[in-house]
């Protein structure tokens, strides 16, 4: 059997694509629809004709089925075309933000991923987008590294360097493992197994890369700002599943160890206070994946405490979203919430022992009908910056979620 | 040209594709996708309004794949055997045909987002807005799907490897 991510990038939908020996008669499937569209107006009809009569008599009611406007549909010049440059994806008015990436030291330099249809394409910045380069392809999943560029992870291959002229290239590796050092940037090789095949830190100086140390069948790997490792072994890797750290870039690890229950899926909290180690909890499941407990130690990974969500005081926001949570440089927790009925969907900081609270946030996010679709937390030593997308916009917020300002991203 | 036929001929056959992928059958596919341009044909202010066509269309063709195949689970379940329409597949090397086999044994959640992320090629944002999930939701059937997807393919290879050696 060949390589699971090889396979899963095997051109399948292509092939399908290719193999349609013929399309249907579009106007058939008109037919279909203007016919059911009939019958539905009948039905209709014939309802509202059941309830009105009894009040005003048959003699009064309408006697025939106007036909619909006809709205006009914007261009045909509007729909995306297979060979469509980066800035022609970029610039469409229908093109979405897919993924954003901002340098830890600098906020003007960011990378934004853009999608159309199937066509992806990046703009990157080094002056906030007073001026950009563009490339086609997806930025996926991707890193800063420094005020050089993003290192964007790929499968089975070494991390490509964008730089922020716009210029891709392939970063070299030595397959020697040795621990990483603070200032490096680790990104992970997707797969060639369940779910990464290895670990690469990058010197944002010498842009040189090499293996480091990381156990096998880690699920997620996060990389804080003063250097410290945070894995994930999630159950049902074989391995024992746990949540792993190291301080002194990947030469020796501590485990707290989790339950083997599969179904369990675990995740890193970022936490920007060096004292707390910190890692969530959620299921695979139809519902949305909400938190269902987060875990703490504020001693060095000696006791933990578990937060359980509910109602009571201490309780994790119902519906708060897994990934989307963070630990502040006073050890409190930040998290995003989206539950169902939207009246209390919003940030939220909560405590140890306290209850969580909703953070009143200002323009655009002060209404429950304007809920952000993309959520990313930014976690550094000083603070947490949120990045939150609506309407294809993106918004920054560096206190908490109370205010907001428009980013640009492209 | 208006609007429904322009998107029916730019996005047609990539529909089919990624709805392949969705269903394992191509034959299903075109059927589904062929569904939802009878359903924007039904619903014309709805698609016309439509940011993105494409997506409303594959939308459509997602929802349109899971309740034949829920309705067609309902039915075996009961007995009824004769639901299943026969496969058809694209010309595909054996490994990416046990692979899409192999996805039809998944749950449809872990199914959908495999296929639209990983086949079809679509970003983790547009598969949650053609599933209804959230973005996370997505990621958590992408994580727990490849590893149940796997253990599938093991099986499935230790499989045919005990066959060859009989």
């Amino acid at each position: 059997m060949r390589d699971l991510d090889e396979l899963l990038t095997g051109g399948v939908a292509d092939a399908a694509a290719d193999a349609v020996d013929s399309t249907p008669d579009l106007a058939a499937l008109r037919h279909r629809g203007a016919r059911r569209r009939r019958l539905r107006r009948t039905a209709l009809a014939g309802l509202a004709a059941a309830a009105v009569a009894v009040v005003i008599g048959l003699a009064q009611l309408p006697g025939h089925d106007r036909a619909e406007p006809s709205d006009p549909g914007p261009s045909p010049t509007d729909l995306p075309t297979p060979k469509m440059s980066a800035d022609e994806i970029i610039d469409h008015r229908r093109a979405e933000v897919e993924f954003v990436v901002v340098s830890p030291d600098d906020p003007d330099i960011r990378a934004v991923g853009w999608w159309l249809g199937d066509r992806h394409a990046i703009a990157v910045t080094d002056d906030g987008f007073e001026s950009r380069h563009t490339v086609r392809g997806r930025l996926g999943s991707a890193k800063p590294l420094g005020r050089v560029g993003f290192l964007i992870e790929r499968w089975a291959k070494p991390p490509q360097l964008l730089a922020t002229d716009g210029t891709l290239s392939e970063v070299e590796v030595d397959r020697t493992p040795w621990p990483a050092e603070p200032a490096e940037v680790v990104v992970g090789i997707q797969g060639s197994g369940v779910p990464y095949a290895g670990w690469v830190a990058v010197d944002p100086v010498t842009l040189a890369g090499h293996r480091v140390p990381v156990p096998e069948d880690v699920h997620e790997l996060h990389q804080a700002a003063d250097g410290r490792l945070h894995a994930i072994v999630n159950p049902g890797y074989g391995a024992s599943p746990g949540y792993l750290w190291s301080d002194d870039g990947g030469l020796n690890w501590q485990r707290h160890p989790l339950p083997d229950q599969l179904g369990d899926l675990y995740f890193v909290v970022p936490s920007a206070s060096a004292a707390t180690l910190a890692f969530g909890e959620t299921s695979d499941s139809y519902r949305s994946p909400v938190i269902d407990a987060l875990h703490v130690s504020r001693d060095g990974g000696a006791t933990w405490q578990r937060i359980e969500p509910a109602s009571s005081e201490g309780a994790v926001p119902p519906a708060a979203e897994a990934y989307q949570v963070a630990v502040l440089p006073d050890g409190s927790f930040l998290t995003h919430s989206t539950p169902s009925n939207g009246e209390d969907a919003g940030f939220y900081l909560g405590e140890d022992g306290r209850a969580f609270v909703r953070v009143d946030s200002g323009p655009p996010f002060d209404d429950a009908a304007h809920r952000p679709d993309l959520v990313t937390f930014d976690v550094r030593s000083d603070g947490v910056a949120i990045y939150a997308g609506a309407s294809k916009r993106l918004y920054r917020s560096t206190d908490n979620g109370v205010t907001w300002e428009e980013v640009q991203t492209r | 040209m208006d609007r429904l036929q322009e998107v029916f001929d730019a996005s047609y056959r990539r529909l089919v594709g990624q709805l392949y992928a969705v269903c394992g059958n191509l034959g299903e596919a075109e059927d589904v996708v062929a569904e939802a341009f009878v359903r924007a044909a039904d619903k014309r202010r709805a698609f016309e309004a439509a940011d993105n066509p494409e997506a409303w269309l594959r939308t459509v063709a997602v929802n349109v794949a899971r309740t034949r195949f829920r309705r067609r689970a309902a039915g075996e379940r009961l007995g009824f055997r004769a639901a299943r329409p026969e496969a058809s597949h694209p010309p595909l090397p054996d490994d990416r045909l046990v692979l899409v086999a192999a996805m039809q044994r998944l749950p449809a959640g872990q199914r959908e987002a495999l296929a639209l992320h990983y086949l079809a090629d679509l970003p983790i944002n547009e598969v949650a807005a053609a599933t209804g999930v959230a973005v996370g939701t997505v990621k958590a059937r992408l994580s727990r799907g490849r590893q149940a997807l796997a253990a599938l393919l093991d099986s499935t290879s230790r499989a045919m490897k005990e066959d060859r050696h009989a």
